[in-house]
């Protein structure tokens, strides 16, 4: 067990308002996480329900992807990286000296920012993590993939050119493509690191209808600087500043009663 | 025309020149190997044996012996510097360890061939005990090549993107699964181009085989890795510098020298086409 640290924001008190208990499935408790020696993350705690949308939110390099990417330890291939805390996922921390990264990194998925496609064809970017797992026989690899590029609503655009390179998608069906790669594996949790940021608004809007589709079958957290898409999409909402968890409630509440005068000034666009 | 387009006009002549001159360099070598040794060159000189004390015949040994060294340098060279170079930027803790490993590989790189060609005299031939042989002398060119291909390879590592192995690794898949899986295949081109154009290179070298694998004349093929071989390059040396008929020595050893810079330039062309090839395929 890590030391409490002191937190102005005690979670079980915002817990108790924020969410029904029993559909918590990740919980993030005082994390830090420093680079070299500079904290970007400091003394977050929050929790993240079952099959929600939760979105973070802040300004620029207030450490938004660092803390996505603790859930399903990404962080760990940056060298220097320190981190302190708990992140439970169904009560387990990933953090324990006896978690396979692995096995996390299958269950919590990730999109990132920018559309990562590899060098190879439409169907074997999604066959790849499959693959990896040894997973048997060729029609049910084929079934799985089609399944998943119909749950990252690709399918119909791809279907008769799954052997074309996945270089010569649009953006917006590369980001898409990779959402089906991600989902091919069946993990539980999703993340998305502003999926939207490198796309043109039809693009954008297909994902963010897409995401909304998903979290029926999936736990979803996404970061994103565009208020309107954090309004639109999340169920909770995270608002960080300075690696500090400022504000962290119901979407509703934070964009029309933020109980913070900061968050207030950022989502109405007084900074950022 | 003010005077910053003159300055411009001015940078742009100077850059060119130079261009021109390098090139010119290279044209006039080969126009100069060119012209006096395509006289000899025909069928037979490519695959007969030498006749007549080295006066006459063909220099079928020379290259396949020099065929045989840079194949067995290969052999040793690509599989070595392929592992060290995947080790030093996939696997070390970038510290200094690996700084220092760096180091001594640049400063390999640096040492003349003759001193490559004692140290195989030295390791391969007497402490190894495999004698005057294509082992030596393909081990010592495999040495000498391989800063080329480590760093060759550790470049074309390098510039497979990141945002691949945070995929790769995003979807549970292991270090050395991302690793073989993604940036191996990413990789392998830059790595085949560096490597070969740096095999080309020893194709054409005399001194790291001088004492570890060459004879001046064999009357039979080599027939196994430890028999000693002529070479090219060491061939050319020894016709201009030894016997006695220089007039009937001097066009062979020109046609053994058209031989040699075609067949490294051929190696280079292969090359060429390997990353083109690839380029036209990747758009990252
Ligand atoms: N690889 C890294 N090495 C050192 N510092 C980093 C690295 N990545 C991010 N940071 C720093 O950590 C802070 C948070 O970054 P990040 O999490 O990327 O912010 P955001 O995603 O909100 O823009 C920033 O100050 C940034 O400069
Ligand atoms: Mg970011």
């Amino acid at each position: 067990m890590v030391k409490l640290v002191h937190s102005p924001y005690p979670s079980g008190h915002r817990q108790s308002i924020v969410h029904n208990e029993t559909n918590i499935r990740i919980s993030i408790r005082d994390l830090n996480i420093w680079y070299a020696s500079a904290r970007a993350v400091k003394d977050v705690s929050l929790d993240i329900e079952k099959n929600k949308v939760t979105a973070i939110i802040g300004p620029s390099g207030c450490g938004k992807s660092t803390l996505i990417r603790a859930v399903n330890r990404m962080n760990d291939i940056i060298p220097g990286v320190k981190v302190k805390g708990e992140i439970l996922l169904d009560g387990k921390n990933i953090y324990d000296e006896d978690i396979d990264v692995v096995t996390i990194r299958k269950m919590v998925g990730m999109v990132f920012q920018r559309s990562n496609p590899f060098p190879k064809s439409i169907f074997e970017n999604v066959a790849y993590g499959l693959k990896i797992n040894g997973f048997p026989g060729k029609k049910k690899l084929a079934e799985r993939i089609e399944q998943s590029l119909k749950d990252a609503a690709l399918w119909d655009e791809v279907k008769d050119r799954l052997g074309d390179s996945a270089l010569d998608l649009s953006g917006g069906q590369q980001q898409r493509l990779c959402i089906a790669r991600a989902l091919a594996v069946e993990p539980e949790v999703v993340l998305f690191d502003e999926p939207c940021s490198a796309l043109d608004p039809v693009a954008t809007a297909r994902i963010e209808e897409l995401i909304q589709e998903l979290k029926e079958k999936y736990t979803i957290v996404i970061v994103t600087h565009n208020m309107q898409q954090a309004a639109r999409i999340s169920d909770f909402c995270t608002f960080l500043m300075l690696g500090e968890l400022i504000e962290f409630d119901k979407t509703d509440k934070i964009f029309t009663t933020p109980s913070k005068k900061v968050t207030e000034d950022y989502i109405t666009g007084r900074f950022g | 025309m003010d005077i910053r387009k003159t300055k411009e006009f001015i940078g742009f002549g100077v850059l060119k020149s130079a261009a021109v001159i390098v090139l010119l360099a290279l044209f006039a070598i080969l126009y100069f190997v060119a012209a006096r040794g395509i006289k000899v060159i025909n069928w037979e000189f490519l695959t007969q044996m030498p006749r007549s004390g080295m006066t006459a015949g063909g220099i079928l040994p020379a290259i396949l012996g020099t065929f045989y060294l840079t194949i067995c340098a290969i052999c040793f060279a690509l599989p070595l510097g392929v592992a060290a170079a995947i080790y030093l930027t996939e696997y070390a803790k970038q510290g200094r360890l690996v700084r220092i490993i760096r180091i001594g590989i640049n400063n390999l790189a640096g040492v003349p061939s003759v001193v490559f060609g004692l140290f195989g005299l030295a390791v391969f031939v007497k402490f190894c005990g495999f004698g005057i042989s294509i082992l030596s002398g393909g081990l010592t060119l495999g040495i000498l090549i391989l800063p080329t291909i480590i760093r060759a390879s550790e470049e074309a590592l390098m510039v497979v993107p990141r945002s691949f192995r945070e995929a790769s690794l995003a979807l549970g898949a292991t270090k050395w699964q991302t690793i073989s899986k993604v940036v191996l295949p990413n990789a392998v081109s830059g790595m085949l181009t560096g490597s070969i154009l740096g095999i080309g290179r020893a194709a054409g070298e005399t001194a790291p085989i001088l004492f570890t694998a060459v004879t001046f004349y064999s009357a039979r093929l080599p027939r196994s890795v430890f028999s000693e071989v002529q070479a090219l390059p060491y061939h050319i040396y020894a016709l201009m510098t030894e016997g006695t008929h220089p007039e009937a020595q001097i066009p062979i050893a020109y046609g053994a020298a058209l031989v040699l810079v075609s067949l490294v330039l051929g190696i280079d062309l292969i090359a060429i086409i390997i990353r083109n090839r690839f380029r036209r395929r990747k758009k990252w």
